[in-house]
């Protein structure tokens, strides 16, 4: 079982700045926390001060009990690094196998103990494999395996989905899940993808500049990370039509739009969040019409790889990214007509 | 690969043939200049005779010995240095400096503090060894990604356990790399110590052929020394091969 973390006061800095900043945070025992932020935000430093790896200020207790002095192999901590870190010199059952093994637990257990965690992640047919010859979602398992396979108290995972395919990141996220579910692990995952926060987190703390600026269901932190982290769309608006059990048509300025929304709780204000990579930009009348809208290109900011462009559609200012390559074959320029869709599924009702 | 292998065989095969020319034709004198079969001859004949082979044996096990005595040397200097970067850096430069010096500059230096005795080719043969397997140990260390070392300390290794399932292991390709190469220089630094200092090993028997004007079994000893630094290169390099080959580094 997972036992509970509570940081108070967290703060680390180097010679110039602050890496972490006044950071207190509890998590109870046997939840699934997601860590959100930029990169150099200091998730990874937070999660090396739970892991014990690194000096700082402050207080860390596990279960109840201080756990300051206490050294990284005494914590009892499965800990899967962003670059999952496997021994390269070690197969895959040796890699699952080094904590139990530097820990003195005799064989027999040791073969059992592999052999069931292995099976769970289903990668024992690999066990002979070495990890330069595992493909990105084998390896990311057996990451896993040798994180679960010393019973630990409290999962860390860095970004352990961070360089593999959409689908498999999609399918391994569930699975991880599952098994923390079922195992009632205390599990800190760190991202910066906002999708990934969506679908894993119950509860999402969102930090940037080493500070920790927001804690709550995904939801609820929802507006902090649109200010902070990841701009979002942000619309108030009156709901006006029930159209089926889960749509309602909702009025927000002059634009009405079909959102996921059963309407049950009757309160008619609605606030929703549209992320801008994901509405559609066209230079025709798409040619299914939910939620499609004539609109103005009011302002173009050029952003490293991408176009921000910002839409007025009646008299609302929609914010839409954009490519390079797509912003340049439409030819889009300030004030050219343009077609905005937004796909319901990707509107989120916040409350 | 395999062409090339070819080419260099068919490459010596010439030489080989000119060289006889040289000698059969008289060309040169053949005493100072005997044909490739004549060298030849005196190889089959060397590697039977019991002095010759008593003289290969005793270079031999100096060789060995003064080898082993540098590379355990090395590689703890190399662990102990990893541990503090204070003593890293306090070191460092002392050892740059024996690096550079050709250790046959240090003989005659040897030659009075350590005495004409056996223990004077091992001692020089560890000097020529240990530095390098020091360095190569200290940054094969280095080299490891810290979030592995990380990953295992999390997971419950201690110093000590950490040096020897992770740290040892992820340093060998670079350990093996130094000893591919110091393996000749041990050969070399031996057989030249024995030349200068001794009247036993192979170095001396060449020197004593060198004495009488016995250019065939020179030329002899010359290429079974060629052929005994080249086992040790091929020994440290299959085992490098195969360490990497395991590990997924090296394809097949």
């Amino acid at each position: 079982m997972g036992v509970s973390v509570k940081m108070t006061k967290v703060e680390l800095r180097n010679v110039s700045n602050y890496i972490l900043k006044n950071v207190s945070l509890t998590v109870d025992s046997g939840e699934f926390l997601v860590l959100l932020g930029p990169n150099g935000a200091g998730k990874t430093t937070l999660l090396n001060v739970i892991a014990g790896l690194t000096e700082y200020s402050g207080t860390v207790m596990l279960d109840g009990e201080p756990a300051d002095s206490l050294p990284p192999h005494k914590r009892n901590i499965g800990y899967v690094p962003q670059n999952l870190a496997l021994f390269p010199h070690l197969n895959a059952y040796d890699n699952v196998a080094y904590g139990l093994r530097v820990r003195g637990v005799p064989r027999r257990i040791i073969n059992k103990r592999v052999r069931e965690v292995m099976e769970i992640l289903g990668i024992w047919g690999l066990r002979y494999k070495y990890p330069m010859r595992l493909s990105g979602g084998e390896g990311q398992k057996v990451a896993i395996a040798r994180a679960l396979v010393i019973n630990p108290t409290i999962l860390l995972l860095d970004e352990p989905f961070n360089n593999l395919q959409v689908d498999i990141r999609k399918s391994l996220r569930l699975e991880v899940r599952e098994i923390q579910r079922k195992l009632g692990i205390t599990t800190i995952f760190v991202t910066h993808d906002i999708e990934e926060a969506e679908e894993l987190g119950n509860k999402v703390a969102v930090m940037k500049n080493g500070m920790l600026i927001g804690v709550g269901s995904y939801v609820d932190v929802l507006p902090k990370i649109s200010s902070t982290i990841y701009k979002l769309n942000i619309l108030k608006g009156r709901i006006c039509e029930r159209v089926d059990s889960w749509l309602t048509r909702m009025i927000c300025g002059d634009l009405r739009l079909l959102v996921p929304y059963d309407g049950k709780s009757g309160d008619l204000n609605v606030t929703i969040a549209i992320p801008p990579d994901r509405i559609l930009i066209s230079r025709v009348r798409p040619d299914i019409a939910i939620n499609a809208f004539k609109g103005k290109i009011h302002e173009v900011r050029d952003k490293q790889h991408y176009s921000e462009v910002l839409v007025n559609v009646n008299n609302v200012i929609l914010t839409v990214y954009v490519t390079r390559e797509k912003f340049e074959s439409l030819g889009l320029d300030v004030n050219s007509e343009v077609y905005v869709k937004i796909p319901i599924r990707f509107i989120k009702v916040l409350s | 690969m395999r062409i090339s292998k070819g080419y260099s065989a068919l490459i010596i095969l010439i030489i080989m043939c000119i060289w006889e020319l040289i000698g059969r034709l008289h060309i040169l004198p053949p005493p100072l200049f005997p044909p490739t079969s004549a060298v030849l001859t005196t190889l089959t004949r060397l590697i039977t005779d019991t002095q010759f082979i008593i003289a290969y044996i005793t270079t031999f096990r100096r060789v060995i010995f003064g080898f082993l005595l540098g590379i355990i040397t090395g590689i703890v200097l190399g662990i102990i240095l990893s541990y503090s970067e204070t003593l890293r850096d306090s070191f460092y430069p002392i050892f740059a400096f024996l690096a550079v010096i050709p250790v046959i500059a240090l003989l005659p230096l040897m030659m009075i503090w350590v005495g004409l005795n056996e223990a004077l080719p091992i001692f020089m043969v560890f000097l020529c060894s240990f530095i390098p397997v020091t360095f190569n140990t200290l940054s094969g260390i280095r080299s490891i990604d810290p979030e592995v070392v990380r990953v295992a300390k999390v997971l419950g290794a201690s110093d000590i356990k950490l040096m020897y399932t992770v740290l040892l292991p992820l340093s060998l390709p670079s350990i093996l790399s130094a000893l591919k190469i110091e393996a000749a220089m041990a050969w070399k630094t031996c057989f030249v110590t024995e030349m200068l200092a001794l009247s036993s090993g192979l170095g001396y028997y060449m020197l004593i052929a060198e004495s009488t004007l016995r250019i065939d079994v020179l030329l002899a000893t010359i290429i079974l020394l060629a052929i005994s630094c080249y086992a040790f290169y091929l020994l440290f390099e299959s085992i490098e091969n195969r360490v990497l080959s395991r590990w997924g580094y090296l394809l097949k």
